[in-house]
């Protein structure tokens, strides 16, 4: 389809000159040597090419490697003739190294493996490229000691050595990053966050929610490796999101799990939840901070508009805030008070400080109301104090912050009394 | 939409399949959401009548549960006056979004054939049912007999 088009590719050479080359995406490595020995009077035969980190043999073809305009190879020269070449198919991570046994003879055929990525500029799921370049000059002219063959191999710093040929020559770590493959070149650096549980759907399951195949997929991590359409993900993560329903993890923070109910089935990368649109992952980021903080015994400013988080001794009843200054106690969350905290104090029972006209007290109350039905309509987590309202159903409670067990009729952590009697009331 | 997509494959399976729990199903061509059908228990006193029941599918269906009620008076310690079921599978807590409707239903139909009296909505019928089953057992078939649909002829 492509075969009159051409693009524009950097060429470094010997980490000094550069070449704008014309090439065509039938050219192959050979040829783009030839038009590099044309400019720097350098016997093509002594010239290399590096790509994402392995020498090129000649017969490839440009095409193969997925460049863009204004993607930069380097070049390099090399006296002597003995140069290892490794295998030139653009393979990549191992993971899918099973597939061919079982996909369809037509996908054997050399698709590169493809990467899926956040682009916070596009603030969009995009393919993704993977590039690497020498840890220490940052130049793309290194030749890895071997490939990557799993997800911390890439991810995680310096598991994979090279050559480098760009400026620092010898061995130097390697770091592998993640392009934007809608955006050109290498000018515009874009941030984009490889998402790992995203695949191409090569094996056409079926989404686990709603049986549709689609492409791209996303995979949990779980021992079944189930699958779920982007879609359904979305509306997952969603409607959990709405319900605070969210795993707090150790190790991968706030996070959701296979929703078949799988063991070790949390997404392992927090940014996979972009992909339920900018907005809500503010308030996933949001949510999850507060969840932490509160795993770990912190307190939250209970003013509207600050919510400042804090960790405080236990001992401390009376909090003020170091973001608005507002000072509240600890055990009922409202303004402080003296004397000790009647925390399930009803707003009308406060005594009367000051003797005004009642009539004149109630037309002068601002957001009374509101407040007053949200007492009336609701009642708090025995526990963190979360108001919850109760619909129906029975009066076991289960708090939708803290997860604390409650009695509606006891406003007390369940227990005995309540399983035996008090179930409906 | 997710629902959509799944429930109308989930109908089209039910309505296939040969040994359906569930008969004369009806759904409205303008919402799916909302299923009608037709229980026919095999276990007396029950097995004297049909119940209608009508199933709820939420618009986030299926990351939140579908709701079950009777719309034939039953006479079961599981099942209140307003026809609200308490079914473990569909509970918010055990929900999954991978559990299909024919699971539900089938969870649905050991219930009724096989009351669980340590779990009840109604208490008076759970105490019946457990301490004078005779009786529990004639109750239950002259209300079925008053209140249930006839069951349709295969």
């Amino acid at each position: 389809m492509n075969l009159e088009k051409t693009v524009v590719v950097n060429v470094k050479f010997n980490s000094s000159a550069q070449y704008h080359l014309e090439v065509a995406h039938t050219d192959t490595v050979q040829n783009v040597k030839e038009k590099v020995s044309l400019k720097s009077g350098v016997d093509s035969k002594q010239i290399q090419l590096i790509f994402a980190g392995k020498i090129l043999c000649n017969e490839t073809q440009l095409q193969d490697l997925s460049l863009g305009s204004e993607s930069i190879l380097h070049a390099f020269q090399e006296r002597s003739s003995v140069v290892p070449t490794l295998d030139v198919s653009y393979t990549s991570t191992t993971e899918e190294a099973d597939s061919p046994k079982t996909a369809s003879p037509t996908t054997i055929t050399r698709t590169p493996h493809q990467y899926y990525v956040y682009c916070k500029e596009c603030n969009l799921l995009q393919v993704g490229k993977l590039r690497v370049r020498c840890k220490r000059c940052q130049e793309g002219g290194i030749i890895l000691k071997r490939e990557p063959e799993n997800w911390e191999d890439v991810l995680n710093a310096e598991r994979i050595h090279g050559e480098c040929k760009s400026g620092c020559y010898g061995d130097q770590p390697a770091q592998f990053y993640f392009k934007c493959a809608s955006h050109q070149g290498d000018t515009q650096e874009a941030i984009v966050v490889p998402l790992k549980h995203i695949r191409p759907n090569r094996k056409l399951v079926e989404c686990i929610t709603c049986g549709c195949v689609s492409t791209p997929i996303l995979v949990f991590p779980c021992e079944h490796q189930h699958v779920m359409c982007l879609e359904c993900f979305k509306s997952y993560g969603n409607v959990r999101l709405n319900d605070r329903a969210f795993v707090q993890d150790q190790e991968y923070g706030y996070s959701l799990p296979c929703p078949a109910g799988c063991m070790n089935s949390l997404i392992q990368e927090s940014h996979h939840f972009c992909l339920l649109g900018k907005n809500q992952y503010e308030r996933y980021k949001i949510f999850g901070a507060e969840e932490c903080l509160l795993q770990n015994g912190g307190v939250q400013c209970p003013q509207p508009q600050c919510g400042e988080g804090m960790i405080l001794d236990s001992s401390i009843s009376k909090i003020t805030c170091p973001n608005c200054r507002f000072k509240f106690c600890r055990k009922c969350l409202s303004e402080y008070h003296d004397g000790e905290c009647h925390a399930v104090q009803n707003m009308e029972s406060y005594p009367a400080i000051m003797s005004v006209d009642s009539e004149r007290e109630l037309r002068a109350r601002w957001d009374a109301e509101s407040a007053e039905f949200i007492q009336r309509s609701t009642k708090a987590c025995p526990n963190c104090r979360t108001r919850t309202e109760r619909s129906g159903g029975c009066m076991h409670m289960q708090c939708s912050r803290c997860q604390e067990e409650w009695c509606w009729m006891c406003e007390k952590s369940w227990n005995r009394e309540c399983q035996g009697n008090h179930w409906f009331g | 939409m997710a629902a959509t997509r799944r429930l109308q494959k989930e109908l089209s399976d039910i309505r296939k399949s040969e040994n359906n729990i569930l008969k004369n199903i009806q759904v409205d061509d303008s919402n799916i959401l909302l299923w009608q059908g037709l229980l026919v228990p095999e276990n007396p006193p029950y097995n004297k009548g049909a119940f209608k029941i009508q199933i709820d599918f939420p618009a986030e269906y299926p990351f939140k549960p579908p709701k079950i009620t009777f719309k034939t008076k039953i006479y079961h310690p599981n099942i209140d006056e307003k026809g609200q079921v308490c079914l473990p599978i569909i509970s918010a807590e055990n929900w999954k979004p991978a559990t299909k409707t024919d699971q539900v239903l089938q969870a649905l139909a050991s219930l009724i054939n096989d009351p669980e009296p340590e779990h009840p909505l109604r208490a008076d019928l759970a105490e019946e049912f457990t301490k004078d089953k005779k009786k529990f057992m004639k109750n239950a078939e002259e209300f079925t007999k008053k209140y249930s649909e006839k069951r349709p002829i295969d």
